[in-house]
């Protein structure tokens, strides 16, 4: 039976197993108990490409967006710390 | 716990006239802060909470007022039982104060009015009022204290005393109270407020039990209690078992991290704030009983919001917060700036694992929302046009934009309390508005994109000494603005700043109304948690936090960008580079088919990863 994650995830099970599942193009990210956005295309952006008035954010934030890698749907945006390890991962 | 929310003898008829009643109670004593109150505090902002209690101090119900006061009085409640009934006893017609952060309340500066409530001899239930008092006697006037490094620095702490005794006012302990204050008048006129209000409640609530009988009174009371916790159990048991978490900063000089783990099983819900960071010898520290309020909050806006008030509402929660740390301080830890930041940052973690935890239900899914953190404000104070020192609020932190929903924009906006009206600020403060209106160019964008929030800017005018003091709080750092939701953008963040050296006394002086930042000239810094000086040549910018939004913006539909556009919350550029909507021409028009063209382009885009 499936279940939605959030926004365009959703959780099913196939051959008894339990998968995170874009619900835009049914692509399999992963299982269910592992990170489903180490399987998605990544992009770090300049904060501005949020908006001008973004532009303090400039030099300490990084705009990261994940991405499904078969239908680019946009599953999750947030600002992380320009030098810090989760900006380096990627 | 029956599933059945309806459980006892109780008709259903009577159950509900009974229970909006004592709601109506609540929402009356609110009306009485509002009417005998004079400062911009509980008049205009709201902020403040009226609410009744069980004789065991649970809380019966509340009106329309801040759920964290709400559960916090019931522990002050419960404080002031364990303080007075065996130690000067509690009679009809007594009224408590408290205001000791150790005990029940989030800082000083909300002082707690407890009242017990008799009938024919026997105590019944009690009532509870708090309004944050105009000052406390702290290192810095209006109470939140950014120099403080312990909770004696943070002004008058009380742990219970009898400030009426059987009707008596006793005049001695309210001007000691008072007198340590550097506004004596306004202070007594808040504490009187909450005098009037609990003697509302009191006299409501007799005349109810008058008229029904206390078996009645009692019964419904008790079918309120459950009717509530049946009703959220069953809704908690409606969401798959999970476990979800956040993490959220506050930033003052060092940044302190605030973790939330959410973890619901069956029908109760846990919140774990282990691995946040010790606690500061700054005020951003968060007593327990607030902590645990801030998560009651979380639950009766999101699973509870249509449910009434009461300790059924807390029933099926369970908070863990390890000793010594933001979420729950040891003395002397300070606590002043609390309200606005760590408080800021529980409600908004524990409501980023509310939200995470909905989404994967089919039922609640729809209510989920980009979720803000922002709420900035000041307080100043200083020597009036009319010649007598003051203290006030400017709060602004109620413009900020509220976060996209699954199904709508954010509010622009109107998060939280509410804002002081302009022209009785400047009747009676020596400040001058240029301007207040929404922001352009700030919400998150997303699907649905979150609220613009607002922008101010003031300066000093007709002041005798020629400044005003200013005390910047909130949630101090530059990612305040929270988030977006599911591939939503957060919005642009709350920002405090001081322009100095500019031309403004002289544009003013030449009738001229500046209407932007970059007329006035001067340089800006922005305030972090300080005191700060506002003269005759400065502009204070407030520019509060836009909400984040929800969803792609790629899904946005084209016609909400061009009203978006048209009204000056997004430019051309950002409707074509963010929403992939493409207008062309003076006069705005849409282009569907090199919209499609530049959405598929920009998907391609995605797909070519950075590094």
């Amino acid at each position: 039976m499936n279940h939605p994650l959030r926004a365009n995830l959703e959780i099913t099970i196939l051959d008894g197993m339990e998968w995170v599942r874009c619900s835009k193009c049914q692509r399999k990210h992963c299982r269910a108990d592992e990170d489903w956005r180490r399987f998605c295309k990544v992009r770090l952006l300049p904060p501005t490409k949020a908006g001008v008035l973004m532009s303090d954010l400039n030099g300490q934030y990084l705009l990261r967006q994940f991405y499904c890698p078969t239908c680019a749907v946009l599953l999750d945006t947030d600002f992380v710390e320009e030098h810090s390890n989760d900006a380096g991962r990627a | 716990m029956s599933a059945n929310p309806i459980s006892s003898s109780v008709d259903p008829i009577t159950f509900e006239i009974l229970s909006h009643r004592l709601y109506q109670i609540a929402k009356e004593m609110g009306t009485a802060l509002e009417r005998v109150g004079g400062t911009v505090n509980t008049t205009q902002m709201h902020d403040y909470m009226a609410s009744l209690y069980l004789a065991n101090g649970d809380v019966l119900s509340a009106g329309d007022s801040m759920g964290w006061h709400v559960a916090c009085a019931g522990f002050a409640v419960k404080r002031i039982i364990e303080r007075f009934e065996n130690n000067g006893g509690i009679n009809p017609d007594d009224i408590f104060l408290l205001n000791d952060p150790y005990l029940a309340a989030i800082h000083q500066s909300d002082v707690y009015m407890i009242s017990p409530i008799h009938f024919r001899g026997q105590l019944v239930g009690w009532s509870a009022t708090f309004v944050h008092v105009m000052d406390i006697g702290a290192m810095s006037p209006g109470g939140n204290s950014p120099g403080a490094t312990e909770i004696c620095h943070e002004g008058i702490r009380i742990p219970g005393i009898k400030l009426v005794d059987r009707g008596e006012l006793r005049k001695d302990l309210f001007d000691a109270f008072i007198n340590m204050t550097r506004q004596p008048v306004m202070v007594g006129l808040d504490l009187k407020c909450e005098i009037a209000a609990n003697n509302v409640a009191k006299f409501r609530m007799q005349a109810l039990y008058e008229q029904f009988g206390p078996e009645l009174v009692t019964a419904v009371s008790q079918e309120m209690l459950h009717h509530s916790e049946a009703i959220l159990r069953r809704r908690i048991a409606e969401i798959p078992d999970g476990t979800w978490s956040d993490t959220g900063s506050i930033h003052a000089g060092d940044t302190w991290k605030v973790h939330v783990t959410l973890n619901k099983k069956d029908d109760r819900l846990l919140f774990d704030f282990t691995g946040s960071s010790p606690q500061a010898k700054k005020g951003i520290n968060l007593p327990y009983h607030a902590t645990f309020g801030a998560c009651y909050e979380a639950i009766l806006c999101t699973l509870a919001y249509d449910l009434p008030k009461n300790h059924g509402a807390l029933k099926p929660i369970e908070v863990i917060a390890p000793e010594g740390t933001v979420v729950n301080p040891t003395p002397p830890a300070p606590v002043s700036l609390n309200t606005t930041s760590g408080g800021a940052t529980v409600k908004f973690v524990a409501n980023s694992a509310i939200m995470q935890m909905l989404a994967t239900s089919e039922k609640w899914r729809g209510e989920v929302m980009a979720l803000n953190a922002g709420h900035r404000l000041a307080r100043h104070a200083g020597v009036n046009q009319h010649g007598k020192y003051y203290v006030s609020t400017l709060s602004e932190g109620a413009l900020d934009g509220t976060g996209a929903r699954s199904y709508k924009d954010g509010d622009d906006t109107g998060r939280g309390l509410s804002c002081h009206n302009i022209e009785w600020l400047e009747a009676n403060f020596p400040l001058l508005y240029l301007f207040r209106r929404n922001t352009k160019g700030g919400a998150g964008a997303g699907r649905y994109r979150g609220g613009t929030g607002g922008e101010s800017a003031l300066t000093v005018y007709d002041a005798p000494d020629g400044k005003i003091k200013g005390v910047a709080l909130g949630v101090a750092g530059l990612r305040n603005s929270g988030q977006g939701m599911f591939g939503g953008y957060p919005g642009a963040p709350s920002l405090l700043m001081l322009k100095e050296g500019t031309r403004v006394a002289e544009m003013i002086a030449a009738d001229k109304s500046p209407d932007r930042l970059d007329e006035v000239g001067g340089s800006g810094r922005l305030l972090p948690y300080c005191e700060f000086d506002v003269g005759k040549n400065d502009v204070l910018y407030m520019r509060m936090s836009s909400g984040g939004g929800y969803g792609d913006p790629l899904e946005r539909e084209p016609e909400r960008v061009l009203n978006d556009v048209e009204a000056g919350i997004v430019s051309r550029e950002e409707a074509k580079e963010i929403y992939g909507v493409v207008i062309e021409g003076d006069d705005l028009v849409l282009d569907l088919a090199a919209t499609d063209k530049l959405r598929a382009s920009h998907r391609q885009e995605r797909l070519q990863e950075t590094k």
